[in-house]
């Protein structure tokens, strides 16, 4: 069941459940400048943040392969006609491999420094609305149609990260964090930036002329060395894990983030994440198709014929020509890609009894919570995406249930969902930290129906905050 | 007090596993994809030619016959493997405008890689436009997918008046394939 479970979770890099949940020590990687509440912590190596999600607009997983005896090819093509160009499918996976905190410059520093490796996926498509279409309809009911060829827009990115990340609590009211980057890219594919189009109309000299204009590139890197012959399970692994260690292509950037406590009800938290490239040079493969042909079809020269009595048609002369009109090119020139950029902000209003006794407790500084038990507020998260940003609000509630237990709930919107309901809990025993992020709940009876769904969950070390 | 919290800890515990038991996927069949079946409709121009009754006049007495006005030309396209797989049905649409004072004969023949005759298709020219549609059904699409070459033949039927080069109007053709494919998944 579990095993099925993760199949299937693999969402959106809107880490809202995570995000100012500071009781959980990976929430400083969503905000460097988060509200620390440890002296120091470290991650079960491996088993510390695991996450995955995953994410399509429109139309779910359960809508095509639902056992419900309606025929496939039916529901494929309610999928076909209700999806269009807007609609995204995404998948994410994140695994630390391990990730430490620490308070440096004695008990009263304001300063603590985090860092750590982990690996990342990602894979992003815009539905190629115009192209599916085409192999759907093909063009003979789309005569006068021009289908677009900037429809086809996708990447996918396998990545190692090397951060280290400085945070500096300036005052009780503000604390700022930056975390630097090394990016250690294994495989890029991407095709965002194409233009074009193919169109059947009416012809002149003949029923139709086809008209095909084309600027299509599909970059590579770290694909082509994988997919020689000759490469197998081990040397995949050996190719893979050398450039997953910096033997691959480079990269660098950086996170930024603030907490800003105006009062002790009101907190205003921001971050940048991700603003840096990588310079993809590594196993370059790029493929382009660029150029124009118009074609009507074979012209037979009768007139020629008759008058001169050589010449013939060629249709090896029409394919060459479309051919030297396309020339397909494999460049493998270095090319420069910039990570996804996420933005989260976020406004958070504290409330309810105080209670000295849990504070005394947990020995948790004033400015955790303020002594409030419980919080609310909004968050928005933006991605940058190659046509424009995803966007999700989120409200939420969090709540001290106890020493051992905090929780938090999300109501998010976004592209995927307007039903989306978060759980997150971080339970403390002994020191020992485990947290567990899942959204979309109210689709957890069939998961599959859902159109994204995330899980987050991770073990940590923390050693108590004393002061 | 303590109490009362290991008590809540213990419901939240069974609260949190329950939802990572009862996550489940319901009646899910991904067999399905294979029974994925496009069914797309492609619209193809074939081949095209305008002869001008003054061409036909140039000509000593007129002889446009099978053997002086003909054409092969290689057409190796629906041998592909995306036809010979895919293809199911296909129609052929000649349309002929003739301006000209006479009639024709036209002639598309149909020959595989090693030029044996696959099909001919014979359209009298006796009017000023002549459609003419012509079918493959799945039984006989091999006709299609093993053409390799093509050739066009035409012939002036006999008659009056004599065409010269002042001769005006002309015989033209206009030509499409309708081809239907059925792509499955495996």
């Amino acid at each position: 069941m579990i095993i099925l479970f993760f199949g299937f979770f693999v969402n959106a890099q809107n880490k809202q459940l995570l995000y100012n949940f500071t009781d959980i020590p990976q929430s400083l990687m969503v905000n460097p400048g988060a509200t620390i509440q440890n002296n120091a912590f470290f991650g079960i190596p491996a088993l510390s943040g695991i996450y995955a999600g995953v994410g399509t607009s429109e139309v779910s997983l359960y809508d095509l392969f639902a056992d419900d005896g309606v025929d496939f090819n039916t529901k494929v093509r309610n999928a076909v006609y209700s999806i269009n160009t807007n609609d995204v499918q995404r998948i994410n996976e994140q695994l630390e491999l391990f990730n430490v905190g620490i308070k440096i410059g004695g008990l009263f520093s304001k300063n603590y420094i985090s860092f750590g490796i982990y690996q990342e996926l990602n894979a992003f498509n815009y539905w190629p609305e115009d192209l599916a279409i085409l192999a759907y309809e093909g063009n003979s009911s789309n005569i006068g149609r021009a289908f677009n060829l900037s429809h086809l827009n996708a990447k996918g990115e396998l990545l190692t990260v090397f951060h280290v990340g400085f945070h500096r609590k300036v005052n009780e009211q503000f604390s700022y964090g930056v975390r630097a980057k090394l990016y250690s890219g294994i495989i890029d594919i991407s095709s965002t930036k194409n233009k074009g189009s193919f169109l059947t109309s009416l012809g002149v000299d003949n029923t139709y002329i086809h008209t095909l204009i084309s600027d299509v590139e599909v970059r590579t890197s770290g694909v082509a060395e994988l997919r020689e012959e000759d490469v197998e399970g081990d040397d995949v692994f050996n190719i893979l894990k050398n450039r997953a260690l910096l033997g691959g292509n480079i990269g660098a950037g950086v996170d930024f983030g603030v907490t800003y406590n105006a009062n002790d009800r009101w907190t205003y938290t921001a971050s940048l994440q991700d603003f840096g490239f990588i310079h993809n040079k590594t196993d370059i493969e790029t493929y382009t198709l660029k150029g124009e042909y118009a074609l009507e079809g074979v012209e037979i020269p009768f007139d020629d014929i008759v008058n001169g009595g050589s010449v013939s048609a060629d249709w090896q002369e029409i394919v060459d020509e479309i051919e030297e009109a396309f020339p397909r090119d494999t460049l493998r020139d270095a090319y420069t890609t910039m990570r996804p950029l996420k933005l989260n902000g976020a406004v958070i209003y504290r409330f309810g009894r105080k209670n000295k006794k849990v504070l005394d407790e947990c020995n948790c500084t004033s400015e955790v919570n303020n002594g409030y038990p419980s919080s609310m507020g909004a968050q928005l998260f933006a991605e940058t995406h190659s046509r424009y940003p995803q966007l999700a609000l989120t409200l939420f509630y969090y709540r001290r249930l106890s020493n051992f237990f905090r929780l938090k709930t999300t109501y998010t919107i976004d592209k995927f969902s307007k039903t989306n309901i978060g759980l997150g809990i971080s339970s403390h025993f002994a020191n020992f930290n485990f947290y567990l992020l899942a959204d979309n709940l109210l689709e957890y009876y069939n998961i599959s129906n859902a159109n994204s769904a995330s899980l987050q969950f991770g073990f940590n070390y923390i050693f108590p905050k004393k002061d | 007090m303590p109490l009362l919290i290991k008590k809540y800890n213990t419901i939240l515990l069974l609260i949190l596993s329950s939802f990572l038991m009862f996550s489940c996927v319901k009646d899910v069949d991904f067999d399905q994809a294979e029974t994925l079946t496009i069914e797309p409709v492609i619209d193809a121009s074939l081949f095209y030619f305008e002869l001008s009754a003054s061409s036909v006049g140039n000509a000593p007495n007129n002889d446009i016959t099978p053997l002086s006005v003909q054409d092969t030309t290689k057409m190796d396209v629906f041998s592909k493997p995306f036809f010979k797989e895919n293809l199911q049905e296909a129609a052929f649409i000649f349309e002929f405008e003739n301006t000209s004072q006479r009639e024709f004969n036209a002639k598309i023949v149909f020959y595989d890689v090693a030029y044996n005759q696959l099909d001919e298709i014979d359209i009298l020219i006796n009017g000023p436009t002549i459609s003419r549609t012509h079918r493959y059904a799945p039984s006989e699409i091999d006709k299609i997918t093993n053409t390799e070459y093509l050739k066009l033949e035409l012939e002036l039927l006999p008659g009056t008046p004599l065409l010269d080069p002042n001769s005006t109007g002309a015989l033209s053709l206009k030509s499409s394939g309708t081809f239907f494919m059925n792509i499955d998944a495996d």
